[in-house]
């Protein structure tokens, strides 16, 4: 049976257009072959 | 591949960049896996498992940040699912580490080209917030609003239409929630979430029951979330031409060209030669008519044109008098002197001679006035006797003379007064014998034996009608 006030919560707002700029910034653009560089660096640092 | 570290390109076969040399060898490996996730995301999107689709490409993008075909997949799947600014977000970026020849320039230039379309689907994912605060504070039916006028705006948008359906089915709404899910169902096939909820609503449509498995029980599909089979999705192929099409029409062609020729138009044209033969039947019993009225109309006109010469011939035969306002004058003067003479009892032979000259001038024939008429008879049968007495003694007396011209004058004019005695026709005659008029001489004498057979001068007229002869 669905819970309609929990299944409520999960709907998040949708970001406008004007605040795409923002989401643009904030975006992590981190992938695989950044993370094993920094810890190869940490490893020789 | 370029090289992460420098960008130099770097050969397919080397591990190691001739340029920094960076070890490629984990590079190379993580974009082979980025790659396959990206294989596999196209794979989903092209059945339409978006939801599927984007998992696959959100960890090709974990792979390898820099896939940006993964990216712009990834933005338009995003964008089908009405997630705008998700989807200008991911070609922003893709745009960021790839400037040139990059398919994100015409996703990009795509949406700015359409401002309106643009701000319409702002316009929708404000409204889509709106509503969701207001089913976060029970307002169901202002949310229902908003909902709706979301979806008008921007038809794509599943988590309005998912808010939507859960709004519905918290209502008992059912139906409408049906409808909802299966417009989402239809852009973003295996939405965990739609399938979710359909499942759910046949849960309370039928009444607790649990009456259907889920979409993905045990990797087997079973029948659809709305009841019904689903046509395994086979992959794409491109249709090959079919050669026994072309041949069909053709034939087709062929069978409807001949079937005009030998069964159409000679229907056709028998047709129209039947229907010329009556038009030209009815043509000729038509002039038949016509000749027969306007022979008849000739003689017609030959009678009528006889008729005419026949009137005008009696007309001119006709001579009318013409009218001579004088004679009544004269008539008027004769019957005037008639009675002034026979008032005073002075009607003398001499006065008889001068009325008996005025009705001379007199033609009753004339005269178209009777009445008229009736007066000149009536004056000439008083005077004309008298005068013509008298003037033809005088005319004797003149022969007695030897004045036969003389003679001849008065004689005649007693003859004028009208209804000449035998003496007057007699004298007459030997005036015009003794002229040497001998046959005005032997008209006088025959009237003389015609009118006056017992008179005493009838034999000395025949003698001397005998001498002349």
């Amino acid at each position: 049976m669905i819970n309609f006030d929990e299944e409520i919560a999960k709907f998040q707002p949708s970001l406008e257009v004007d605040q795409a700029e923002e989401a643009i910034f904030n975006n992590d653009l981190t992938d695989i072959t950044d993370m094993i560089e920094s810890i190869l660096n940490e490893k020789k640092g | 591949m370029n090289c992460p570290k420098c960008g130099n390109v770097v050969a397919v076969r080397r591990n190691r960049c001739e340029f920094c040399g960076k070890d490629l060898t984990i590079v190379r490996k993580t974009d082979r896996l980025s790659n396959s996730y990206y294989n596999r995301g196209l794979e989903k999107a092209k059945v339409r498992d978006l939801t599927g689709a984007i998992i696959m490409l959100k960890k090709s993008l974990e792979m390898n940040k820099r896939n940006t075909n993964a990216r712009n997949l990834l933005g338009l799947v995003f964008f089908e699912m009405g997630e705008t600014v998700a989807a200008l977000s991911e070609w922003v970026i893709s745009k960021h580490f790839q400037a040139k020849d990059n398919d994100a320039d015409v996703y990009i230039g795509a949406v700015q080209a359409n401002p309106t379309k643009l701000d319409s689907m702002n316009q929708a994912i404000k409204k889509y917030n709106i509503a969701l605060d207001s089913a976060k504070q029970g307002s169901d039916d202002l949310a229902i609003i908003q909902l709706k006028k979301v979806i008008n705006l921007n038809p794509h948008f599943i988590r309005a239409l998912q808010l939507l359906a859960l709004i519905y089915m918290k209502n008992n709404e059912f139906e409408r929630a049906r409808r909802c899910l299966a417009k989402a169902n239809k852009i973003d096939l295996a939405n965990t979430t739609t399938l979710r909820y359909l499942s759910e609503l046949n849960q309370l449509v039928s009444g607790g029951e649990t009456t259907s498995a889920p979409y993905w029980s045990d990797g087997e599909v079973n029948s659809g979330p709305l009841g019904k089979p689903l046509s395994p999705i086979s992959s794409y192929k491109e249709e090959k031409p079919n050669v026994w099409l072309f041949i069909n029409l053709i034939l087709g062609v062929v069978i409807g060209v001949s079937v005009l020729f030998f069964l159409i138009v000679p229907t056709v044209k028998k047709n129209a030669q039947s229907e010329y033969l009556q038009k030209q039947r009815d043509f000729d019993s038509e002039q038949l008519v016509y000749r027969t009225k306007l022979t008849s109309s000739e003689k017609e006109v030959e009678d009528l044109k006889a008729k005419l010469a026949e009137k005008q011939k009696e007309l001119d035969s006709i001579d009318i008098p013409e009218y001579d306002k004088t004679m009544y004058d004269s008539i008027l003067s004769a019957v005037y002197r008639y009675i002034e003479l026979d008032s005073t009892n002075n009607l003398t032979p001499e006065n008889s001679i001068e009325v008996a000259d005025l009705l001379s001038k007199v033609d009753p024939s004339k005269m178209e006035n009777q009445d008229a008429v009736k007066l000149y008879e009536m004056v000439k049968q008083k005077v004309s006797p008298i005068a013509a007495k008298e003037v033809s003694q005088q005319g004797k007396t003149a022969f007695n003379n030897k004045e036969y011209e003389k003679a001849l004058t008065l004689l005649t004019q007693a003859y004028s007064y009208g209804d000449p005695d035998d003496n007057t026709l007699y004298y007459l005659g030997k005036t015009q014998q003794e002229l040497d008029q001998y046959e005005e001489a032997k008209t006088y004498y025959n009237q003389l034996l015609t009118d006056f057979p017992n008179s005493s001068l009838a034999k000395y007229a025949k003698q001397r009608l005998n001498d002349l002869q």
